[in-house]
């Protein structure tokens, strides 16, 4: 048993439509619903002390959301995991979990890496060779909502991998994701001449880069 | 939910807003429940989602196992778009069900600029817009609340109206329209039922004559067995009164995203400008224990952060202190605040507010209303200079640095003196900030807002004048002069959605027309600034051939027959005129609750009284 607790969870319909800030106050609200004994901040007004690893674009759906969670007494977190469950609206639950130690580096500040998985819907010609064409360039040039503008920036270098799939019509993204970079999968769209609402968007993973190209989960660190 | 509304919310701005999955919405069996009812609110999803009455009767209905009830909101306009380029109609939440499924839809007339979205939602819908229009296989259009003191503009599209507390009639309401379904009672002999239940108003079976002046001449029954008059309905007793156990708990932020306990109900103040502080008497107060039970349990049940007590003017309750200490202690355990969301002007309400915002200071609201004594005893708002004086050097010296003050322009005998006082209040106000706070740290603010004073029904002020635009928008500007000064911000309303509000809150059926022009060429959302076209409304009068100013501007005289005058508050029309020669006489009138009876006659006609939580009952 542990103070500290790593939870996976995941995002669906209509989780996927609201915001950041919106998912942080569902989930310490049914922090609160569940009677778990949650730890607060200090200071002028508290706050349960929820930590996520990363905020989801509006829109899509996720298998690989984590949350941490500091408790004033331990609890299995076989039990955070079932009792948060037991209370969480739909479009949100806890996959998996595990102990954190007594001390622990903000999981937020790990994280450099996503997957995607991009679901097409409508018409979609030459997806293989677009995808196949972008890799092989050497510079991207995606528009970036920045600060409310719009920019032009080389995002080649945000790109792990992206390949076409025309079997299953899913586009197979792995890309930064994180504090120090960071790629929407919507920003990529355009190059491939689609539309929102020409697909579906599913994070698969969240990973963290170790040395020597190895990635880890937010369970193996 | 519906495959083809699912494609689209991608592409609108917040599409949470129109999917049903929120925590504790009640899905019940569409087709093994007898009656079904939709509470439309003419207003987004995050307005609507904040109304406590909406949430009581949703409790209410759901509750029995013979009736539902779901929610429909204003779609917003890039979801309009949407569902006109797919053809699809607006549906409830709960089912994506058509609203012109539903048996009854029912309407919050909340104020007089959503009467538009009213009108749209409806068309939206394809329910016909005008009550004799509608057909046996249309839904019952009705609606309640504050507005329904004159809901003649709306006459036309309305099939009825409840006047009073929603939870004594509902009930009564769905027995006969479960009881008209299942004997197959035609629409018009259902109506004539309806008009039977204490508190239902039918605008159909009342012709209105009108004098070559353009005032009403006559209101005429035109069926023998409806009442000559409608009087409100009154729940005696809030201790007893239905209130939810649980909250639906939005996926997105909404306006009043907290639990929410009505600790009263009704004020005697008695501010002669105040439509609710005569609409809502007696006073009602639910006990401490009853209040306490109700927030820990929907705490409980919702997970919320702060629980807010509710009323006209919670620092009125009579067990306030007690109750805000006891409640306070028991959430700070849980981690929750509490929160009072209307202050009184003086320093007992500042130690109120220490006592649930120990750590975060951010601001306090108070609202004298006018600038000089002489003023606030002409509309009997009975606050001194020197308690909001001593209300501000308290909430400074305890660390608030924001102080909101709350004015209005456009009263009843104002002069360009009271206006000087509006100015000399705030800046009184921030010298005491500037003296009270400690020098280091922020600086004292003071924020004013002026709101346009908009005559309103069933008050000592419904005969007035409103204010020229011109003359409001000239009293602005010298406010605004006046104001000019750093750590004071100054506020105002658009004096043009006031004066449309003014020609609808004493409007008659013949703006029936107006609005429905006015929604076809496109009027919808008037209380948001973005939406509000007023040059569309102007061309909406001339179409309709209506003189708005005779709404807006004129005086009505004591004898004039008001359009509102077959619908009773239960405050006596003596009453209130006596009231309005004792404001331009200065004569200010006491609060029933601690002077014994001032003759309002609510509590002999409807037979209750204020119900106060200290013990006393005055007779
Ligand atoms: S009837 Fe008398 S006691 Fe009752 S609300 Fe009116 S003034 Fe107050």
């Amino acid at each position: 048993m542990s103070k500290n607790v790593r939870l996976r969870f995941s995002v669906g319909e209509p989780g996927r439509f609201i915001s950041h800030l919106d998912v942080l106050r569902l989930m310490s609200r049914a922090v609160r619903r569940a009677g778990l004994p949650i730890a607060y901040s200090q200071g002028f007004s508290p706050t349960p002390r929820l930590a996520f690893a990363s905020s989801l674009p509006v829109g899509v759906t996720s298998a690989a959301e984590y949350v941490d969670l500091q408790l004033n007494t331990p609890v299995e977190w076989e039990q955070v995991k079932n009792r948060l469950n037991d209370v969480l609206p739909d479009g949100f639950r806890i996959l998996a979990g595990a102990a954190l130690p007594e001390k622990y580096p903000p999981l937020m500040s790990l994280i450099t890496t996503a997957r995607y998985q991009i679901k097409v819907l409508g018409e979609a010609p030459d997806l293989e060779k677009k995808t196949a064409d972008l890799t092989a360039s050497g510079q991207i040039l995606a528009s970036v909502k920045r600060k409310n503008k719009e920019e032009q920036v080389d995002v080649r270098g945000l790109i792990d991998s992206l390949a076409y799939d025309p079997l299953q019509r899913l586009i197979e993204l792995q890309c930064a994701s994180g504090v120090q970079a960071n790629l929407r999968p919507m920003d990529l769209l355009p190059l491939l001449g689609l539309e929102l609402r020409d697909v579906l968007i599913h994070r698969t993973d969240l990973l963290i880069k170790a040395g020597a190209g190895r990635l880890l989960t937010p369970f193996d660190v | 939910m519906k495959q083809e509304l699912l494609r689209i919310l991608p592409e609108v701005s917040k599409p949470a807003r129109y999917t049903n999955q929120e925590l504790h919405a009640v899905h019940k069996d569409w087709e093994r429940t007898a009656v079904r009812m939709a509470l439309a609110f003419p207003d987004t999803y995050e307005i609507g989602m904040g109304n406590l009455g909406f949430k009581i009767l949703y409790h209410i209905i759901n509750q029995r196992p013979d009736a539902l009830a779901e929610r429909v909101y204003m779609p917003w306009v890039d979801m309009q778009q949407k569902m006109k380029e797919q053809d699809l109609p607006l549906t409830a939440l709960e089912s994506g069900k058509p609203l012109a499924d539903f048996d009854i839809v029912g309407f919050t007339l909340q104020y007089e600029l959503s009467f538009s979205n009213i009108v749209k939602m409806l068309d939206l819908a394809g329910i016909p817009r005008l009550s004799a229009e509608r057909g046996s296989s249309d839904p019952l259009v009705i609606a309640g609340g504050p507005c329904a003191y004159n809901p003649e503009p709306l006459a036309d599209f309305l099939d009825c109206v409840v006047l009073g507390d929603g939870e004594e009639v509902i009930n009564e309401l769905l027995d006969l329209v479960k009881h008209c379904k299942e004997q197959g009672i035609g629409r018009q002999a259902a109506l004539l039922k309806l008009a039977q239940i204490p508190g239902v108003y039918v605008p159909r079976f009342y012709e209105i004559k009108y004098t070559d002046q353009g005032t009403i001449k006559t209101i005429l029954k035109t069926e023998d067995s409806a009442p000559d008059r409608i009087q409100k309905r009154v729940v005696a007793d809030l201790d007893q009164a239905p209130f939810p156990d649980t909250m639906v708990v939005p996926y997105l932020q909404t306006v009043h995203d907290r639990v929410m306990v009505e600790v009263m109900r009704g004020c005697t103040r008695g501010c002669r400008f105040c439509q609710a502080g005569m609409i809502y008497r007696p006073v009602r107060e639910r006990s401490v224990e009853t209040v306490k039970k109700q927030a820990l349990e929907l705490l409980d049940k919702t997970g919320y952060e702060q629980v807010s007590l509710t009323s006209l003017s919670t620092g009125d309750y009579s067990k306030v202190e007690r109750l805000v200490t006891e409640l306070a202690a028991e959430c700070r355990m849980r981690g929750v605040s509490v929160s009072l969301p209307s202050l009184r002007v003086d320093s007992f309400s500042v130690k109120l507010a220490e006592e649930i915002e120990k750590f975060k200071k951010t601001g306090l609201t108070f609202a004298p209303e006018a600038g000089t004594q002489r003023l606030r005893d002409v509309i009997n708002k009975n606050v001194r200079e020197e308690d909001l004086y001593e209300a501000v050097e308290a909430a400074f010296s305890s660390g608030w640095h924001l102080i909101k003050l709350y004015f209005m322009i456009g009263l009843p005998t104002e002069t360009y003196e009271d206006l000087d006082g509006i100015a000399a209040l705030a800046r009184n106000v921030l010298e005491i900030g500037r003296r009270s706070m400690p020098t280091s740290g922020k600086r004292p603010t003071v924020n004013i807002s002026v709101a346009s004073f908009v005559p309103k029904p069933g008050t000592p002020f419904q005969w007035e004048a409103f204010n020229d635009q011109e003359v409001l928008l000239a009293k602005f500007s010298y406010l605004r002069k006046r104001l000019k000064h750093p750590g004071i911000k100054f506020n105002t309303h658009d004096v043009r959605t006031s004066y449309l509000e003014a020609v609808f809150s004493r409007g008659d059926r013949r703006l029936g027309r107006v609005l429905a022009r006015a929604v076809d060429l496109g009027c919808q959302f008037d209380g948001w600034n973005e939406h509000f076209r007023y040059d569309l409304w102007m061309q909406a009068f001339r179409d309709a051939c209506v003189d708005s100013e005779f709404y807006a501007y004129r005086r009505r005289g004591a004898d004039e027959i008001l359009p509102w005058e077959h619908l009773l508050s239960g405050v006596s029309k003596k009453f209130l005129w006596l009231e309005r020669e004792r404001a331009y006489q200065g004569i200010t009138t006491d609060d029933c609750r601690f002077s014994g009876c001032t003759g309002c006659r609510v509590c002999q006609d409807l037979g209750v009284a204020n119900r106060l939580q200290g013990g006393e009952q005055i007779e």
